[in-house]
């Protein structure tokens, strides 16, 4: 493949992409805003297209869930439908608007992360949230005997907490991701080698450019470059600018046991705060009598709202996959505008946090009454 | 040799990689503005289903004075909110028992504006309401569901040619929709004034002055005609 239709293939690939997260975004609000805001002029005599459709289906499935519930109570194999439901409900639930979604995938942006991971971390993520909604009403509800009320105040103080979690991991992003920009930008600045190769092009720095462009040619090709060189190259400058396929500043901090453990406080910053509708099913499956059986459909619930979030994580490590590839065809400046991308997503993170404490970003309604 | 086979491609490589990096950044752009969009709104994402039966009422002169609000909540939420709560008899609550709740639900909605708004000719209007009176909220233990009645009296009676009552929440946590039956009495209203249910498209809506109030909800308006 030449590098042109190569180029046009990756270009088009991008605007699609591009193309089909506007389209979810738009489609999934748009209709939404203008039914959600009577004042914007607008009248509907009823949500209708995409939204219209979401609402329905959730009003159907909130309604199946507590006439299953209740069947439970004599007929257990309706305990096999509520799994079923609870699923389904926990992948349209999150398929709305929700800031966990937004602060996994600007992580995963920021933190130059894999798609497994990605899924790995919604994963988890999202089992916390159910941990601990049936801490707070097994707890709270089943053994403390707390009204709405305490559960509302204990779901706002839980809630305080995940949003503090959320500054703080933007904050450690920002200054890990900045450190990494201010590099990348000291480094093209300052290295003699680096300006002639964003300047005067190709011929002196064929080494350099071999390195980022080693699958573009053919072996024999590359046989006849000076390797020695090549290695020497990347190894005197892969811990300062990272160029074509090498990773970030902090290669050893992507992954083993370090890694992990930053991945976890994301985990724990956005699976913390729990979701109000888990909470209601909880306690209606108490009040029948059958919390395990709560217990059980908002386990599956949370696997369900882990798959959407899951698919919104790859979604984004894709679209900053493809980034990365068009950026490492452009030495120098191509990783700075990655490097770029890193710490505005790392602001997103903290301006999430922020907006959500603040109550700007209102997400729960749970500790109004 | 395997030089110059490459350099020939370096200028149009590097002329490439401008548009290439523009279409990069619209798409990681889109993707941020899509993070960005999805949390402001808890929009489509209810968690609270609320049917809504609201009351015109109609001064001497045919003037609004007030809207009067009855909202059943849902069974499941309705079992949440009454957690917890003293009950004399099993599987019911007195309007007494459930008198503390109602307080608080009022406290709690005062910051939210009662979900309850007002457009006069087509303008939003900022404290009409004189907070809320003769609130209740009485359980139903054939649906086992809490009805929230409560009154907003206006601070000075409104023209109902002009009057639009918006019952709704902006972010969508709590659906507010009519009641499937008769979800809008006119009290004291015209003996020849009535609710027009079935809810015209767009193009149907009488003209503004036509009506004799409205009332709309997340899902519909609903236009009361005097004929």
């Amino acid at each position: 493949m030449n590098p042109s239709s190569r180029g046009v293939i990756i270009r088009r690939f991008t605007l699609a992409l591009a193309a089909c997260i506007l389209l979810i975004a738009l489609s999934a609000h748009a209709p939404a805003l203008g039914d959600a805001n009577p004042f914007a002029g607008m009248r509907q005599p009823a949500p209708t297209g995409v939204t219209g459709w979401i609402l329905a289906e959730q009003s159907r499935f909130y309604r199946a869930l507590s006439g299953l519930i209740h069947a439970a109570k004599t007929d257990g194999s309706a305990l096999w439908a509520l799994m079923g439901i609870s699923f389904i409900y926990g992948i349209f639930h999150a398929a709305g608007p929700g800031h966990g979604k937004a602060v996994i995938s600007s992580y995963l942006v920021a933190n130059e992360e894999t798609w497994r991971r990605g899924i790995v971390l919604s994963l988890a993520s999202a089992l916390l949230q159910a941990v601990t909604a049936i801490v707070i009403v097994g707890v709270a509800a089943a053994l403390l005997g707390a009204t709405a009320k305490m559960m509302g105040d204990t779901v706002r103080a839980v809630e305080i907490a995940s949003y503090a979690l959320i500054v703080l991991l933007g904050a450690r992003l920002l200054w890990v991701k900045g450190r990494g920009f201010l590099r990348t930008w000291r480094a093209i600045g300052s290295t003699p080698q680096t300006q002639a190769a964003e300047v005067h092009g190709h011929e002196r720095q064929h080494a350099h450019q071999h390195s980022s462009h080693a699958h573009d040619h053919d072996h024999h090709n590359g046989t006849s470059h000076a390797h020695g060189h090549h290695h020497h190259h990347d190894e005197e400058h892969e811990d300062i600018l990272p160029w074509g396929h090498a990773h970030g500043p902090e290669p050893e901090e992507l992954a083993g046991s370090g890694g992990w453990h930053r991945g976890f406080s994301a985990v724990v910053a956005v699976g913390l705060r729990p979701c109000s509708g888990a909470i209601i099913v909880l306690v209606f499956a108490l009040a029948q009598g059958l919390f395990l059986a709560g217990v059980a459909s908002t386990f599956v619930m949370g696997l369900g709202t882990a798959i959407t979030v899951a698919a919104i994580a790859t979604l984004a490590v894709a679209a900053r996959e493809v980034a990365k590839k068009v950026a490492a065809t452009k030495p120098g400046y191509g990783s700075l505008a990655l490097r770029g991308v890193e710490v505005g997503a790392a602001v997103l993170v903290i301006a999430f946090g922020v907006a959500l404490l603040t109550g700007y970003m209102a997400s729960e309604r749970m500790g109004m009454f | 040799m395997s030089e110059f086979s490459e350099t020939p491609v370096t200028p149009r490589t590097r002329r490439q990689w401008r548009p290439r990096l523009v279409h990069a950044a619209i798409g990681l752009a889109a993707l941020a503005a899509g993070a960005v969009m999805a949390p402001d709104r808890a929009s489509a994402h209810p968690h609270v289903w609320i049917s809504v039966v609201a009351e015109l009422l109609y001064g001497p002169d045919g003037s609004i004075t007030g809207v009067r609000q009855v909202w059943t909540f849902d069974e499941m939420f309705s079992a949440f909110a009454t957690r917890g709560i003293a009950q004399k008899t099993e599987g019911a609550f007195s309007r007494e028992e459930l008198d503390p709740l109602a307080k608080t639900y009022m406290d709690g909605l005062k910051d939210f504006g009662y979900f309850t708004f007002v457009r006069l000719d087509g303008e939003r209007q900022n404290e009409v309401f004189a907070g809320p009176v003769d609130y209740f909220i009485d359980y139903d233990p054939k649906q086992t569901a809490i009805t929230v009645n409560f009154t907003l009296p206006l601070k000075s009676a409104a023209p109902a040619k002009s009057f639009e009552v918006l019952i709704y929440d902006p972010q969508l946590y709590f659906y507010l929709s009519f009641a499937r039956f008769d979800p809008v009495h006119l009290i004291g209203a015209p003996a020849q004034c009535r609710p027009l249910v079935k809810t015209p498209a767009d193009d149907a809506a009488p003209a503004p002055g036509a009506t004799a109030g409205m009332v709309t909800t997340s899902t519909s308006t609903i236009w009361v005609k005097c004929s």
